[in-house]
């Protein structure tokens, strides 16, 4: 940290002031030579140590021991030079400090990305030397600002500062505003030099309702038909009891960044998930195995070739091109991610310190850019979980007869390789050896059942399993300003297993454990079905590729991108159109106060590529068996594939979205309308939202939203049609001190449809047919709060009610979204604290108390007469979340 | 005028003193390991227990005994208080129409409340470059306080909404406290006007007396019951005593290093201590009826305790770090390595992590925050048959116990100043169950084939172990309060 002292009235201390005592400059001892105490004397040195160098005499007001009449005695005694102490990072901190606290904020949402973004709020980039992708990478900045700003540099002006910056013809004030604390002019606000981001991260958490309902599924005998059987009450037949999910475990990160100023970079991250182990108790091989660790280069701007950019990484890196339809490596899955406002790509190759795991890019990757043409390689080699083929394990015994255990191994063809259904995100990754213990616990239970079941786990998930090597390019030329076409491509290669999916009839025995539940297995599971084969009757291989195309062009206000993507299949590489494919495109036309986004999507059901990450309204294997029926799996943890899919469901449809400011007193929020059929079923829906925001003076906004969703609104007698609405009200006032005070108020309704069933047979005066159908209502009401003590401390807090009856509500809080369902009450309080200019801490409770569904007890599979109807199981929640951040 | 304020002040501090000296409770789980106080002085409580460099308050060096010189007072006292509510929910695990374990529903909760003191003393004087300093100080170590209280029920009538009958109390009553009294010789040295190093020596004495009951009385309804049934039909209470005398020394080195203005580091290290532990256990089988007949035997079976009670090597490094920041700030951040495997193999080592801050947000008044994070062993036996042989099956279980924390101080009057600190912590895990089904099985006593006391035949009563065990949700609030005067 460099020090620069401003001794300003230096003559005036030489001269006028030259007996006088400078509070600034003296010793303990020499303030104790004033008419004070010893403890007043000490009170002043420790102001100036502890909180800040005296800007005049009158500051010394501030020290409790010293009062009116001290002070007057002192003033002719003292005098305070200026004396300022300016660390030109903790000046740009400060600066964009609003701005790191939103990203920070919506890191949960941007997953690694806020890393990248603030490194360029500390360090802007040249924005004269800026390419279209740097510029439309940022958040908030389109397509047709980043063109106007190029056409501007193209013609040889530079900007100047931010004051010209606003000056260029066809940038929008949104984009400016945006803008302007990513980049720099002329000068950076900074020099090159080694900054240090370090934190510590302590939070509990309690599963999510999808995973916690996976591992309470127990893993208990069949009696389908045979009442003899006994179901034994035992908490270890589920992953829940074996592994003692019950118990109070946090999760603790540890993230360590280090760069030299946007060219040298380092990273390190270790991410212990709930359920999983500490780094304390890891081996180095597992650190090496589930950490995240990057090294890199960078340089916007080569020294021998003009123009010519380039980035170099070793470790572990994030890959983004186009609509992320071809790659984009992450294990998070967001709903109409747009590409554009706030749902950014950073396009190109980044360093990668998420909390990405399995679909993590672990290797070497380089980028070259020029204005013309931009191309990257990149190779990663990694291993993965999977869900993977299991058998009983044989041995021979002493006389050569053929035993088998209850131990799973994995299955293996002839040649020795492994057979796997698909990519998994496991809620807990589980040791391996953990594993195939739990599996031989529960097959000694599952062997037990009658003959309708499949008997032992014959899918299991392991973690890093499959050996997974990827070789990927990207090229791009950029003929004009905003014009580039894009080409993707990559392969990834398996060298110890094959991907094996069945067809109908076989996946349905092997994922549904008991024959009983065949039935559930429709036609929304096709997207199981849809899975990618290395191995079929008509091709073999080991690997599986994607090649895309993506193009993006801005005419006038209006930019149209796009991106076409085919996985390799039966068809040639070559040929277009012979593979499952997938494209999107969309339209974004920006004007002063109004932007419209038109969007078309179309991703076949074969189409799986787990390295995509692009717009659609659900997730893949949403609403399928591995959602709805986690009983009926032979494995509950295959939820897994749905829990946690990063990948788009099958879907087509169009998307409009818009936001329109009217004048400084109303305007419409983003608002959109989206018509889409989900292919695996055919099923269409629409939704829409729109937002209106009346700030009839600036300390007041009051918004409404409604918000609709219509789900199978093509066949209202279909039993999968659904109507949602949900109004929003509230009322948001911006305090004195930037203190924030929030109302809200939101009221849903969901209708369904009467469910019809014959009881009896459909003749005349026999018909029993039963019909309902159903309006659940819910509404949810909020207080947010915050006050700033002063600007280096700040308590944020909120008290939510909510009344779901079926609806779940979701609420995001300071940087985490939390959906609640049923009935409850929540409160949370985080106290963000700036400990000093380099440390931050956060430490934030809150206590969640909602009441569940119905529960009965049951005894050995049958009722127990009698009291055992539990009408409501109340939980409460406690959690807690500590932050520790140093950044030097 | 400022005597009037400061005796206003000290009215009412009595008066908060005096309330936190009631009542008596704490976490019916640790009946062996015992429930460690952590850190008494309020102010070092609020800030999340860190202290381990402490210059501020009297009390410190008894958790660092190189702090006592650290503090840089000739004269220094400090009485500390400490009120704790303990909630416990013990819940059964419940299981849906298929037969899945979904969740719990609580069926017992218990409330209790405690409180316990500690004070220190201390005088060091400055000679030269050096500084010397001696103190002693009293404090409770390890609680073994527990209230817990459960009734058995059936379910007749509860579907009219009436309460059903009581055949059953069961209780748990243990009274223990092991206090520490310490004596701690500190010396500083001086490098230049801002540097020191502090290193100290505690020697402390530890002794205590326990006394642990666990009773399952029959209601007279119960007894009554079975009686009217056959009058030579009695239902025997049970009650398991403990009483143990635990006595020991422990000795704890520490330094305290300031490096500069900003920063001071302290660590201090408690090696492994072997305490004493005589006593007795019974188990006694009472019949209740006078007339007793030969189906029940009353019993008394009693054992005799002389066993080495082992406290664990703790070593616990520190920093406190004040900056120049807008508002007057310190950081105080510990962690602790528990060296559990000394007491048994079965048990890891773990790490503890104490953070907090204190802020002087407006003309000197604090607010600190912070948290913790600790983790103990819960050590349990259940008996299980294998291969037809009863064993003792040994339970190690770590429970992970976060608190958050949050305090504040008033300056009662020159050199004296109350502190505040007000923690709230919480934990989960899972627990044996305490009482086993199987003694309410009336027809043990009775010899007949269906109950007298359970109006549903069907019912099974079986006792659970460790494959199903209870779910425990604990929540503590405590208040803590500080006094101290330094001259």
């Amino acid at each position: 940290m460099r020090k620069y002292l401003i001794l300003l009235f230096v003559l005036f201390a030489i001269g006028l002031f030259a007996e006088r005592t400078d509070l600034n400059t003296a010793s303990l001892q020499e303030l104790t030579k004033l008419p004070i105490t010893e403890q007043q004397a000490q009170d002043i040195y420790s102001y100036r140590q502890y909180i800040g160098f005296f800007d005049n005499i009158y500051e010394l007001r501030k020290i409790a021991s010293i009062d009116q009449k001290t002070l007057v005695r002192l003033r002719p005694l003292i005098v305070v030079s200026l004396y300022r102490e300016i660390d030109e990072v903790e000046a740009r901190r400060d600066e964009i400090r609003d701005l790191m606290e939103r990203l920070d904020s919506n890191e949960g949402t941007s997953e690694g990305m806020a890393d990248v973004w603030e490194d360029y709020l500390m360090t802007p980039q040249n924005l004269n030397r800026m390419s279209f992708d740097d510029l439309i990478s940022l958040p908030n900045v389109s397509p047709v600002d980043a063109v106007a700003i190029l056409k501007r540099v193209a013609r040889g002006d530079t900007i100047a500062d931010a004051r010209d910056l606003r000056n260029t013809v066809g940038l929008s004030y949104y984009g400016y505003s945006n803008l302007r604390n990513y980049v720099f002019y002329k000068q950076p606000p900074l020099k090159d030099r080694l900054f240090v981001d370090g934190q510590i991260q302590y939070s509990s958490r309690y599963f999510e309702e999808g995973a916690s309902d996976m591992f309470h599924e127990p893993m208990l005998r069949s009696d389908y038909q045979n009442t003899s059987i006994t179901i034994p009450h035992q908490k270890d037949k589920a992953y829940w009891g074996y592994f003692n999910l019950d118990q109070l475990d946090p999760e603790i990160t540890y993230k360590l960044r280090m760069r030299y100023g946007n060219f040298l970079k380092a990273g390190f991250m270790d991410y212990s998930a709930k359920g999983s182990v500490d780094i304390s108790e890891k081996s180095i091989d597992d650190i090496a195995a589930d950490s995240k660790y990057y090294v890199g280069y960078e340089n916007a701007q080569l020294p021998v070739i003009s123009n010519t950019g380039v980035k170099l990484y070793l470790g572990h890196y994030r890959a983004t091109y186009g609509e992320g339809l071809t790659m984009e490596n992450t294990d998070y899955y967001g709903a109409r991610k747009t590409g554009y406002g706030f749902s950014k790509r950073i396009l190109g190759i980044s360093p990668d310190l998420s909390k990405t795991q399995e679909k993590a890019l672990k290797g070497v990757a380089l980028e070259v850019t020029n204005p013309y043409v931009t191309a990257s390689v990149f190779f990663s080699q990694d291993k993965k979980d999977a869900i993977v083929y299991m058998q009983k394990e044989t041995s021979l015994d002493d006389n050569g007869n053929v035993v088998t255990s209850n131990y799973m191994v994995p299955v293996q063809d002839s040649t020795g390789n492994y057979q796997v259904l698909g990519y998994v995100t496991p809620s807990v990754r589980f040791d391996n050896d953990d594993l195939r213990e739990a599996e031989y616990h529960f097959n000694t239970e599952l062997e037990s059942g009658s003959n309708y079941a499949t008997n032992y786990l014959n899918l299991a998930q392991r973690m890093n399993f499959l050996d997974e090597k990827i070789w990927g390019s990207h090229v791009q030329i950029s003929p004009l300003i905003g014009l580039k076409l894009g080409f993707t491509t990559y392969t990834a290669l398996y060298d110890n297993a094959n991907f094996v999916v069945p067809d109908w009839d076989n996946l349905k025995t092997l994922i549904i454990r008991d024959s009983y539940y065949y039935p559930k297995f429709k036609l929304i599971d096709n997207d199981i079905t849809g899975l990618y084969s290395t191995q079929t009757n008509t091709y073999k291989r080991d690997f599986r590729r994607v090649i895309g195309l993506d193009g993006h062009t801005v005419i006038g206000n209006t930019s149209v991108q796009g991106e076409y993507a085919e996985l390799t299949v039966d068809g040639k590489d070559e040929k277009l159109g012979d593979d499952p494919s997938a494209y999107i495109v969309s339209a974004y036309t920006q004007y002063e106060n109004l932007y419209f986004l038109t969007l078309y999507r179309n991703y076949d059901i074969k189409f799986d590529n787990p390295y995509s990450s692009t717009f659609s309204e659900h997730e893949k294997f949403d609403d399928t068996i591995l959602e709805k029926n986690i009983y009926t799996l032979t494995n509950p943890t295959l939820s897994d594939m749905y829990q946690n899919s990063s990948q788009s469901a099958p879907e087509k449809g169009v998307y409009f979205e818009t936001r329109y400011r009217f004048n400084s007193y109303f305007t419409v929020g983003r608002s959109y309308l989206d018509v889409w059929e989900r292919l695996t079923d055919s099923r269409r829906s629409v939704r829409f939202q729109s937002e209106l925001e009346f700030r009839p003076f600036f300390q007041l906004a009051i918004r409404a939203r409604y918000k609709n969703q219509v789900n199978r609104y093509d066949d209202y007698a279909e039993r999968g049609v659904s109507i949602s609405n949900e109004y929003t009200l509230s009322t948001r006032t911006f305090l004195s001190g930037r203190d924030f005070l929030e109302f809200e108020y939101r009221y849903n309704t969901v209708w369904g449809p009467p469910y019809t069933s014959l009881t009896n047979t459909a003749i005349p005066g026999n018909n029993s047919m039963a019909g309902s159908q159903t309006l659940m209502i819910g509404d949810y009401l909020a207080v947010n709060y915050t006050h700033h003590f002063n600007k280096n401390i700040n308590v944020q807090g909120s008290f939510n009610f909510w009344f779901g009856h079926g609806i779940s509500h979701w609420d995001w809080e300071d940087m985490e979204i939390d959906f609640m369902g049923e009935k409850g009450v929540k409160a949370w309080v985080a106290v963000h604290s700036r400990i000093s200019k380099n440390t931050y801490l956060t430490v934030k409770y809150r206590n969640k108390t909602y009441q569940d569904k119905e529960y009965s007890i049951r005894a050995y599979n049958v009722p127990i007469a009698g009291e055992n109807h539990f009408e409501r199981v109340m939980h409460s929640e406690n959690t807690v979340r500590l932050s520790l951040d140093y950044r030097f | 005028m400022l005597f009037n304020k400061s005796l206003k002040s000290l009215i009412v501090l009595s008066i908060v003193l005096g309330s936190c000296a009631i009542l008596s409770a704490w976490s019916v789980t640790d009946t062996y390991f015992g429930n460690k106080f952590n850190n008494l002085d309020a102010r070092a409580f609020a800030m999340g227990g860190a202290g381990t460099y402490n210059d501020m308050r009297p009390f410190a060096f008894s958790s660092n005994p190189a702090n006592l010189t650290l503090l840089k007072k000739n004269l220094g006292f400090q009485v500390n208080t400490s009120y704790l509510r303990n909630e416990d929910n013990r819940s059964l695990p419940l299981y849906n129409s298929f037969d899945s374990y979904i969740d719990d529903a609580v069926y017992s909760t218990n409330v209790n409340k405690y409180d316990d003191f500690a004070a220190s003393i201390l005088g060091s004087y400055t000679i030269g470059a050096a500084r010397f300093g001696l103190g002693a100080y009293h404090k409770p170590l390890l609680s073994f306080d527990a209230n817990y209280d459960e009734q058995i029920r059936n379910n007749r009538n509860t579907d009219s909404d009436t309460y059903p009958e009581m055949i059953a109390r069961n209780g748990i009553a243990n009274t223990g406290l092991l206090n520490q009294t310490g004596f701690v010789y500190s010396m500083a040295l001086y490098m230049d006007d801002v540097r020191e190093i502090n290193i100290g020596v505690d020697y402390s004495l530890i002794n205590g007396d326990i006394e642990q009951l666990k009773t399952i009385k029959w209601t007279d309804w119960a007894r009554t019951t079975v009686a009217t049934t056959d009058p030579n039909f009695v239902l025997p209470d049970y009650a398991e005593t403990m009483k143990t005398t635990m006595e020991g020394s422990q000795i704890k080195f520490g330094t305290s290093i300031k490096m500069n203005s900003r920063l001071g580091i302290a660590a201090s290290i408690s090696p492994k201590t072997i305490l004493v532990n005589k006593g007795m256990f019974a188990i006694d089988k009472s019949e209740y009826s006078t007339s007793a007949t030969n189906m029940v035997d009353a019993s008394h079976v009693e054992t005799a305790i002389n066993e080495d009670y082992i406290l664990p090597t703790e070593f616990r490094g520190g920093i406190c770090y004040q900056p120049r920041n807008i508002m007057r700030t310190w950081l105080n951040m510990d962690l602790e390595y528990v060296q559990w495997s000394d007491v048994n193999e079965a048990f890891d080592d773990v790490w503890n992590l104490y953070v907090g801050v204190e802020h002087q947000v407006d003309n000197h008044l604090p607010l600190r925050f912070g948290f913790q994070s600790l983790q103990s062993w819960q050590f349990a036996t259940e008996q299980v048959v294998v291969n037809g042989v009863s064993t003792d099956v040994y339970i190690a279980n770590k429970i992970i116990t976060p608190m958050i924390t949050a305090g504040s101080s008033i300056k009662v009057m020159k050199n004296v100043t109350l502190d505040l600190g007000f923690g709230y912590a919480w934990r989960e895990y899972e627990a044996l169950d305490m009482f086993g089904d199987t003694y309410y099985n009336d027809k043990l006593y009775t010899g007949r084939t269906s109950y007298l006391l359970w109006p549903n035949q069907y019912i099974a009563l079986a006792d659970r172990g460790w494959e199903n065990p209870d779910k425990v949700r604990e929540s503590f609030m405590t208040l803590t309060t500080g006094l101290s005067f330094t001259w």
